[in-house]
């Protein structure tokens, strides 16, 4: 684990659900963080008693969705840039469309399944002008799916969280190299057919 | 944008490329991570077998604060703090890691080691406590 896994931790078992929320909030706002490590970390320390969980998931669900609005307003903020430069191409048009016909989609299995996507979608979908109120609701969502579940598996395996922390940080790597793999062949097949 | 003035054989050869570097990226990433995937589930089966209801003191790591180790190992924080010969007001809220580096530079990793010998030898003499278990009543997240 690096020093800043190592301090991150540290704060979570000194100052509890508080230190645990505000990291998830930097995280969810663009800054690098392991944060899915930490919500393991958290449900095994909910196990351990260290934690109350109605209020590390709470606070954390609360965190973690204003990080979110962050990044999304930073998108929009740029949006204004970008619209201006490219608003009136096709190209631009048809990310848009894109976005708001499968953005919903998009922003809640980034949440939690790809996860490392997640600062990306939330920039776009603030720049294309995805509606606030759909990205609210697939963003509650989302994060309350990867607080129960990564949260929950913490939670199984105790003191053992270490352990699990890398398999998933693994899995989330194979499910990005597998949608790249499905949207290279599916851009394969359309131009194909064409 | 820029793509729009181009000629149609390289926008083409931009998309022909994009389409290759889609499906190599996505092919590359998978069986990297498949290989890891593998490996990280028989290191977690092989720990959670030989961890199974036991306390170990390979637990120990350097992000833990004393009275976090006390706590999961069932020794009291005064044990600890005397192995290291430091008091609870030196060690302040510092992990293990942060408290080698002041009082003990240049020996890497003894907090660790005086720690995890220190909680030993005190289970040689106490009953060595269960893994920590959910407080009762609290519900799974």
């Amino acid at each position: 684990m690096t020093d800043l896994t190592d301090l991150l931790l540290t704060g979570v078992v000194n100052y509890g659900a508080p230190a645990l929320a505000l990291a998830l909030l930097v995280a969810a706002s663009g800054v690098p963080l392991p944060s899915s490590l930490l919500v393991i970390a958290g449900g095994a320390f909910i196990r351990q008693g260290l934690l109350d969980p109605l209020l590390a998931i709470g606070l954390g669900l609360m965190a973690a969705v204003l990080g979110d609005s962050v990044s999304y307003g930073m998108g929009r903020f740029a949006g204004g840039w970008v619209e201006r430069r490219y608003g009136a191409t096709t190209l631009w048009q048809g990310a848009q469309n894109s976005f708001n016909r499968y953005g919903g989609w998009s922003v809640y299995l980034s949440r939690w399944l790809l996860t490392s996507v997640a600062i990306p979608v939330n920039l776009v979908a603030g720049s294309t002008a995805y509606t606030y109120r759909r990205f609210l609701l697939m963003v509650v969502a989302g994060e309350a799916t990867w607080l129960v579940l990564f949260g929950g598996l913490g939670y199984a395996f105790g003191s053992q969280w270490e352990a699990i922390s890398t398999l998933i940080s693994d899995f989330g790597g194979l499910v990005l190299g597998l949608f790249v793999l499905a949207a290279g062949i599916y851009l394969a097949v359309r131009w194909l057919r064409k | 944008m820029q793509t729009e003035k181009l000629p149609s054989h390289t926008k083409t050869a931009w998309k022909k490329a994009l389409v290759v570097g889609l499906i190599l990226a996505g092919v590359l990433l998978s069986l990297v991570f498949a290989v890891r995937v593998v490996r990280s589930f028989q290191h977690a089966r092989l720990i959670a077998g030989r961890r199974s209801g036991t306390l170990d003191v390979e637990m120990v790591r350097g992000w833990m604060p004393v009275p976090y180790v006390a706590r999961m190992f069932g020794v009291p924080q005064d044990v600890l703090y005397h192995s290291l010969g430091i008091t609870a007001e030196q060690a302040g809220r510092e992990n293990l890691a942060s408290l080698n580096r002041r009082f003990f530079p240049g020996q890497q990793g003894e907090v660790v080691r005086r720690v995890k010998q220190a909680i030993l030898d005190y289970w040689a003499t106490h009953p060595t406590p269960a893994l920590p278990q959910p407080p009762s009543g609290t519900p799974a997240p």
